[in-house]
């Protein structure tokens, strides 16, 4: 019934496998933008997080104030210096190990986005519920996502992530609810699929078809699960509260994909597999993030750039040892060398798709300027696994709101949690309180 | 393994001065150290009660000259134990007592004792330090000694979920401040008259409070600066004892008073009012009523003992720091006499 | 110092001919005293030979015996004394430079703590514990949409990835359910349901993908081996064609070349490479196959096997036409209709549907009986006839009664009751009510626990006649089940969680180091190790093969890598060991890369590796800032060995490391994928070591067969693992009953690995469970205060 449309020919003759970058045809942004945006401008949220830490030296630049010689480990953000703030002091207390002996992985990074102390466990995991999550619930039913969840890293499958701890605190930085990791999308073309549709693009007749035959199937569903909920423990009643919704979530998503009849031209043949080149991974993903910024898609992301703890190795830059085994250096010079190449090529990654964005207009600034994008670590120093001074940097001024351009070192003990208050105030969810938390961050705003 | 060593930790002490202000302060935190050197007690957190760069430099410098400049608080072995310091406070200005030793300096120019606090932001938040030290304790394994005005304390109840912690964490606050059963008002207590108002009125956890009539009547003999701290030609707390008045002279000791109960109740120094309820007047006196359920008891001078409490303010105020480093074994460590083993008798 | 010496020893001396006295007799005092202070001769043994470091001021490891006097004490904190227990078990307590205890009083001691946890454990009330709802991971949803409508569907491809708890990937607790998740769900289902019924047209013409070095859109992991990740969009037949640019040397020989999906070897054919003598300008010759590829995103790969010949060239001559024959492209053209009709209709339409009505019911009544796996209720069955209905009934296009049937699958798949397996409780919230599960729940646990997939007819027909659980029945069943090939999933997700050995997906060892990494060595491995594990299940061997046998199955590639000489050919066989280099796991390339750095060895992952998944006393973590070792200074000044017993002068290290890095050096002689090596570098390899206990060994073999001394730790650590993974929960303080009697079954049977099987099938967790006290989250804790 479904009828899906042939492959075609150009994709064929250019044979699948390789994907060509987004082409922002200046057409096409308009057209998309404005479909969505509404009044105000699109403020968008998003942490990119790096593990193992970073080598420190190379990141707190020597002095405070307005940005000139950038570090080592930021020299890529060159060009872009004007639009990020370096906050110093940041720290997640959450993360230290209270009583809780080894694991510093495990919790610096199930805490980075809750600011909760998480349950050491193996398999009954606890967090809390994270910031992006909490503005996700608060505005995020206006947009097709409420939130997106990418990652890079198809992290270890089998023994323990660790010392101890679930592997779903070092594979997610979401947390939709205290129990509720959100998984990241690793693969390329699942994240097409999710953003654009699994690819058949459908005539309307048949989509409108494929709507309704998925909604009576859900009605169905959910029907179903209520009785079933009724007769269950607390645990597994819990888990359906997941299962419904979830469901109740694909059933607004149709709603919107319908309300906007505009189906996205994401500009991009579908991408297939993983790239096995860090670069080109990184690429394909943030692209994909941009045309979802571009057309108001979301306004919230988190990108666990790779897991905590990861021991993948970067042969792409000459360096064939695991990146964890390589942060615990004690003071090796060799070591620490390698691990600073990494921090740096991370940054440049990063660097090259912040330019990309800064150079979509959007309104009378541009998408970068409407963002705030934080760059982070879970641990500072990783060869003694610090939770204090958590290398932090903001790119994007979120709509004319920060200063930018500035090193703001914070008073030791700061928690973390009061960026987030600051940056769920600028996305118009102002909670009295979040994580363990003091208040907002001062020195960050334009006022 | 949570449950692990637990119990073995020695008590967790979280202290809060007013550094800077009267000397018995810099006196205390000496004899903290002391007993921190005996495994008896163990340092969790600093921080002073005041906005001054210089009481807080000194705070480390006195921290780093006992601890050889690490802690093993926040499992941070190797880095200094973050010093919190009040953002607003009163007696802000910069006393003898501590720039004195802070300007000292070695042959080659260095600070004789060393810091790292330069400018606000080298000190802690003071609300999330002290909560983020509790929050990473046993239950009911830490004791709070404030020596200072309570501006501190204060701000912290206001925390969100702070209080919370501080119940769980926390078994005992042990301040220096007032007089009882009655008296004039007392320097600590009127300094931040607001805060010590609400210290006394909303702190969950039991208090015993040391007034200024028990550090009046036990003075700190200015002999034995100069004799027992003689060990080495460099001891900030000397400097500042010198620095505070013309020597010689001797000092009150209300601060040490709360100190040596805090950790060792079990010897008796003093004396405990019965429990009861201390509310604080407008003029800045304290008022204590007695009341089966109160939570607050007051020291009461024991005379019987006054030689011997004195003799053990010198003995810890001035004893010599103990480095700490991971234990292993005994034959690594001071020795004490071993005890005899007497197994116990089986139960028949 | 002196007068304490002394003093420990008049203690040891006043203490031994009580001791021998003592011996035996402790053990019934242990019953009287319960709840009551030790015995003296108890307390003087910890007095003489433990207070010294773990007493109140040392409180060495966190641990102050002294503080202990009472049984009851010892009971509460029972972890830890398990531990003291091992530690003296294993010698490695009292440390090194402390006087030896008499071995009778140290018997003494630790018959005594055994008796005393017995004794505990028999006391201890019963307590089944409680599964969580299990969500089907990705391996059990592909599986049991094979089993369900004959469809290969790649959960791995499509889903993300579950996150595993204790080690394994279906555990209920951690398994969750997140948007993105549902919606792979929906999607899934929509595609499966379609492709089981196959109402999709076919495109009219065959496409054509291409992946060729000049489009660079080919990877060539190396210079035999080419990949590519190709989207199967339809079901159906295929022309590959393989573009062989090149030539080799007239006297070249022919080469199998082999062409895999997924890892799986498809196809292998023999390909001359040796001039055709035809003139070519640009030397090239074709090869083409025709196969049934599934829809789906696979990894195709193709390569010669066992390509002798480039390794006598040169790298920059890999891709020169004149001096190599290599594989330049792979090109797919299809979809062609298959002529057999697709084994999903058959498996569905069990009657003709235009037929009526009856006929639809039946048919979608005998799927939702077998995707639930349980009788579908009345309700159930009539909303699902209603969408079947609707469906057609409605929409522009109009739906052929087929497409119905299609929607109806489409409704099945997401339902909780297929996603889920959901076990019920009459009172889900009272903890202290025990209950055996229901037949129908113990024929999925059985399914999934043996075939991670859905249970047969047989299962389900026994159990709705309540005969499931009959013994006869039971053993019956699990017999036919492990003979079933379907059991091998035992060895590709047990073991293969177990041994860590998926993680060869992940791991990428050194190019530099290690030519010889790819994908055909890699692949080898996993082989190797899941056969190996096969053979010991279906052969029902002692576990102790598991640490040393004289057997193993190889190919040529894996023969070549261990240097064992006269395997030729892809085909794995069993291949009977001749010399004492290998054997047993610990001397598979499998087990020995996983625990290894790209670049090198660590005998310190490795040991762990051993106390984790063999030994099953896991080292506890290091403790705080105390600096793990700097393995990296190895090769430049000292020796790794020399480096780490520098770090073992630390007691506080010493006192794991001098167990861990034993069993660590012991293997010394594989470096980090695997192969045999007697130096490292510019240094001798010497992995001979002594254990605490004294025992010592000069060669891996000789560590082996002390190993297989400690086969009672072996079995008990591989129990706890089989019984996480056959309940889905981690293993709990009140299973530590059903693992003791669980090992003394095995040791009875001499380690017959299906006894292992058969009892956890037995056993009180397997059988039943309880309901759940509301407490559950600590959600009030002070240090857990907000989002909670």
């Amino acid at each position: 019934m479904i009828t899906r449309k042939t492959l075609s020919r150009r994709t064929i003759l250019k044979g699948l496998g390789t994907a060509i970058a987004l082409p922002f045809l200046d057409a096409m942004t308009p057209a998309l933008a404005a479909s969505k945006l509404p009044g105000d401008t699109p403020v968008r949220m998003m942490f990119a997080y790096v593990p193992n830490g970073i080598i420190m030296e190379n990141w707190n630049p020597k002095y405070e104030g307005k940005l000139n010689e950038l570090p080592r480990a930021l020299k890529a953000m060159e060009p872009l210096k004007d639009d990020i703030t370096l906050l110093s002091n940041l720290t997640n207390n959450a993360g230290r190990a209270w009583l809780d002996g080894a694991g510093d992985h495990g919790r610096c990074c199930g805490s980075y986005l809750t600011s909760v102390h998480v349950r050491k466990t193996k398999s009954d995991i606890l967090s809390g519920i994270s910031a992006d999550q909490i503005v996700a619930n608060q505005i995020g039913s206006k947009f097709r996502f409420p939130s997106l969840e990418i990652g890079m890293d198809d992290a270890r499958q089998a023994g323990d992530c660790d010392s101890g701890y679930s592997c779903a605190y070092t594979n997610n930085l979401a947390w939709k609810s205290q129990t509720q990791p959100l998984p990241p999308i690793l693969n390329p073309r699942q994240l097409f699929e999710r953003l654009f549709g699994n690819g058949a693009q459908l005539s309307p007749e048949a989509r409108a078809q494929q709507a309704r035959i998925r909604r009576s199937v859900m009605d169905v569903v959910v029907a179903d699960t209520k009785k079933l909920q009724a007769t269950l423990g607390p645990t597994d009643k819990r888990k359906l509260d997941e299962y419904l919704s979830s469901i109740r979530e694909i059933e607004r998503q149709l709603e919107k994909a319908e309300s906007d009849n505009a189906q996205i031209n994401p500009g991009m043949d579908k991408p297939y597999g993983v790239p096995a080149d860090f670069a080109e991974h990184f690429k394909l993903m943030t692209d994909m993030i941009t045309v979802a910024f571009q057309a108001d898609m979301t306004r919230v992301v988190t990108f666990l750039i790779t897991s905590e703890g990861t021991s993948r190795a970067y042969r792409e830059i000459g360096i064939p040892d695991g990146h964890h085994p390589l942060t615990h250096h004690f003071n090796n010079p060799s070591q620490i060398e390698k691990v600073a190449q990494i921090n740096e090529y991370h940054v440049k990654q990063l660097a090259a798709w912040l330019s990309k964005l800064k150079s979509i207009k959007e309104g009378d600034a541009n998408i970068l300027d409407n963002s705030m994008i934080v760059y982070g670590a879970g641990l500072g120093d990783g060869n003694r696994h610090t939770h204090e001074d958590l290398p932090t940097m903001i790119a994007g001024r979120g709509g004319k709101a920060f200063k930018a351009g500035h090193r703001i070192v914070h008073r030791r003990e700061t928690p973390m949690a009061n960026l987030y208050l600051t940056m769920m105030d600028r996305m118009g969810v102002n909670p009295e309180h979040f994580g363990d938390a003091t208040g907002r961050l001062d020195g960050l705003n334009l006022s | 393994m949570k449950a692990q060593g637990q119990g073995n930790l020695s008590v967790g002490i979280l202290f809060d001065t007013g550094l800077g202000n009267r000397i018995d302060e810099a006196l205390a935190m000496a004899l903290l150290y002391g007993l921190d050197g005996k495994n008896e007690a163990r340092i969790i957190a600093l921080s002073v009660s005041k906005p001054n760069l210089k009481a807080a430099a000194f705070c480390e410098a006195i921290a780093r000259f006992y601890a050889g400049a690490s802690s093993g608080a926040f499992g941070a072995v190797g880095r200094t134990l973050p010093v919190g310091m009040a953002e607003h406070g009163n007696q802000p200005e910069d006393t003898p007592m501590l720039t004195t030793p802070l300007a000292k300096r070695t042959e080659d120019g260095k600070p004789l004792y060393s810091h790292g606090i330069e400018k606000l932001t080298d000190t802690a938040e003071v609300r999330a330090l002290i909560r983020n030290a509790l929050a990473q304790q046993p239950d009911q394994s830490c004791i709070v000694i404030l020596t200072g005005p309570a501006t501190n304390l204060a701000q912290a109840l206001d925390l969100p979920g702070t209080k919370d912690i501080i119940k769980s964490k926390v078994k005992l606050l042990a301040v220096a401040g007032g007089a009882y059963p009655s008296g004039a008002p007392q320097f600590n207590i009127k300094a931040d008259l607001a805060a010590a108002k609400k210290l006394f009125a909303e702190w969950p956890t039991p208090m015993v409070v040391a007034g200024e009539e028990v550090g009046a009547a036990l003075l700190y003999p200015a002999a034995s600066v100069e004799k027992d701290f003689a060990w080495t030609p460099a001891h900030p707390i000397a400097d500042a004892y010198r620095a505070y008045q013309p020597m010689p002279f001797d000092a009150l000791t209300t601060a040490m008073a709360a100190v040596l109960q805090a950790i060792r109740p079990q010897e008796n120094y003093f004396k405990l009012s019965e429990p009861g309820v201390i509310t604080v007047l407008e003029d800045g006196r304290t008022k204590f009523a007695a009341a089966p359920e109160g939570k607050h008891r007051y020291l009461v001078l024991d005379a019987a003992q006054q030689e011997r409490v004195l003799k053990t303010y010198v003995e810890l105020a001035s004893a010599k720091p103990v480095p700490k480093q991971p234990r292993v074994r005994r034959q690594q460590q001071q020795v004490e006499p071993p005890k005899p083993v007497t197994p116990k008798p089986p139960e028949k | 110092m002196k007068k304490r010496k002394t003093l420990r020893a008049a203690i040891i001396i006043g203490l031994s001919p009580l001791a021998w006295l003592a011996f035996g007799w402790p053990v019934q005092q242990a019953k009287i005293a319960q709840g009551g202070a030790f015995e003296p001769t108890i307390q003087a043994f910890f007095a003489a030979h433990c207070y010294d470091c773990h007493d109140a001021q040392q409180n060495a490891g966190n641990l102050n015996l002294e503080a202990y006097g009472t049984t009851t004490a010892v009971i509460q904190q029972r972890d830890q004394w398990e531990q003291v227990l091992q530690k003296l078990r294993t010698g490695e307590m009292p440390p090194k430079g402390m006087p030896r205890p008499k071995e009778a009083e140290l018997q003494m001691v630790m018959r005594w703590l055994e008796k005393l946890f017995e004794q505990a454990d028999q006391q201890a009330k019963p307590d089944p514990g409680r599964v969580t709802a299990r969500r089907l991971n990705r391996t059990e949803y592909a599986n049991t949409i094979r089993d369900l409508l004959a469809v290969d569907f790649r959960a791995t491809q499509e889903f993300p990835v579950d996150d595993s708890g204790g080690g394994f990937d279906n555990i209920g607790d951690v398994l969750t359910i997140s948007p993105v998740l549902m919606g792979k769900y929906m999607d899934a289902a929509e595609r499966i349901a379609a492709r089981a019924i196959g109402a999709d047209p076919l495109p009219k013409k065959p496409i054509e993908a291409e992946y060729s070095r000049r489009t660079s859109n080919l990877r060539q992991p190396d210079a035999s081996t080419v990949e590519a990740t190709h989207r199967v969009e339809w079901d159906g037949e295929y022309t590959i064609r393989f573009g062989l640019p090149g030539e080799r040397p007239k006297d070249a020989k022919p080469v199998t070349m082999g062409f895999y999906m997924d890892g799986k070897l498809l196809h292998s054919k023999s390909v001359e490479t040796k001039p055709s003598g035809l003139v070519y300008f640009n030397p090239f010759s074709e090869e083409e196959i025709r196969l049934f590829l599934p829809e789906g995103d696979h990894s195709f790969r193709a390569a010669f096997l066992n390509d002798e010949f480039v390794k006598t060239l040169d790298k920059k001559d890999f891709y020169d036409n004149k001096k190599n024959k290599f594989i330049g492209s792979m090109i797919f053209v299809g979809p062609f209709a298959s002529k057999i009709e697709k084994a999903s209709r058959k498996k569905i339409l069990i009657c003709e549907p235009n037929t009526g009505a009856a006929c639809v019911e039946k048919i979608i009544a005998t799927l939702a009986h077998r995707a639930y796996r349980r009788p579908v209720t009345k309700s159930e069955m009539a909303s699902l006839l209603k969408l079947a209905s609707t469906a057609k009934g409605g929409g522009s296009a109009g739906l052929s009664v087929e497409q119905g049937i299609q929607v109806a699958i489409q409704a099945m798949l997401v339902s909780p009751h297929f996603l889920f397996r959901i076990e019920r409780d009459l009172t889900p919230t009272d903890p202290t009510r025990i209950h055996k599960i229901s037949d129908l729940e113990l024929a999925s646990r059985l399914s999934y626990f043996l075939w991670r997939s859905m249970p047969d007819d047989e299962l389900l027909t026994l159990a709705e006649a309540g005969k499931l659980r009959l013994p006869a029945t039971l053993n019956a069943q699990v017999k036919r089940m492990l003979d079933n090939e379907k059991s091998a999933a035992l060895a590709d997700n047990f073991a293969g969680q177990w041994l860590e050995t998926r993680n060869l997906d992940v791991v990428k060892p050194d190019p530099q180091k290690f030519p010889d990494w790819g994908p055909d060595l890699r692949d080898a491995m996993k082989a190797e190790t899941r056969m190996f594990f096969e053979a010991i299940l279906r052969e029902n061997r002692s576990l102790s093969d598991f640490l040393d046998a004289r057997f193993t199955f190889l190919n040529e590639r894996l023969a070549r890598h261990y240097g064992i000489e006269g395997v030729t050919g892809v085909d794995f066989r069993r291949v009977e060991l001749v010399n004492d280099q290998r054997g047993g796991i610990l001397a598979h390339a499998s087990v020995l890369t996983v625990s290894s750095y790209p670049t090198r060895t660590s005998p310190v992952i490795r040991g762990k590796y051993l106390l984790e998944n063999i030994l099953g006393t896991p080292p506890p973590p290091p403790p705080p800032n105390i600096p793990t070792l700097n393995e990296e200074a190895v090769g430049n000044a000292s020796s790794l060995r020399q480096q780490l017993e520098k770090h073992r002068t630390n007691p506080t290290c010493a006192s794991c490391h001098s167990r861990m890095d034993v069993l660590g050096f012991g293997l010394e002689n594989y470096d980090a994928i695997g192969r045999w090596r007697t130096v490292d570098g510019k240094f001798p390899i010497d992995a001979g070591g002594t254990f605490p206990n004294g025992k010592s060994f000069v060669t891996p073999a000789e560590m082996r067969t002390l190993l297989k001394s400690e086969l009672p730790d072996f079995a008990r650590c591989l129990t706890q693992k089989m019984l996480t993974y056959s309940l889905g929960r981690a293993v709990e303080r009140y299973d530590r009953r059903t693992v003791n009697d669980i090992q003394r079954k095995l040791a009875a049977s001499d380690y017959r690995f299906q006894t292992l099987i058969y009892e956890i099938v037995q056993s009180l967790p397997f059988q039943s469970r309880r309901g759940e006290a509301f407490s559950k989250d600590r959600a009030t804790n002070a240090k857990e205060i907000t989002q909670r």
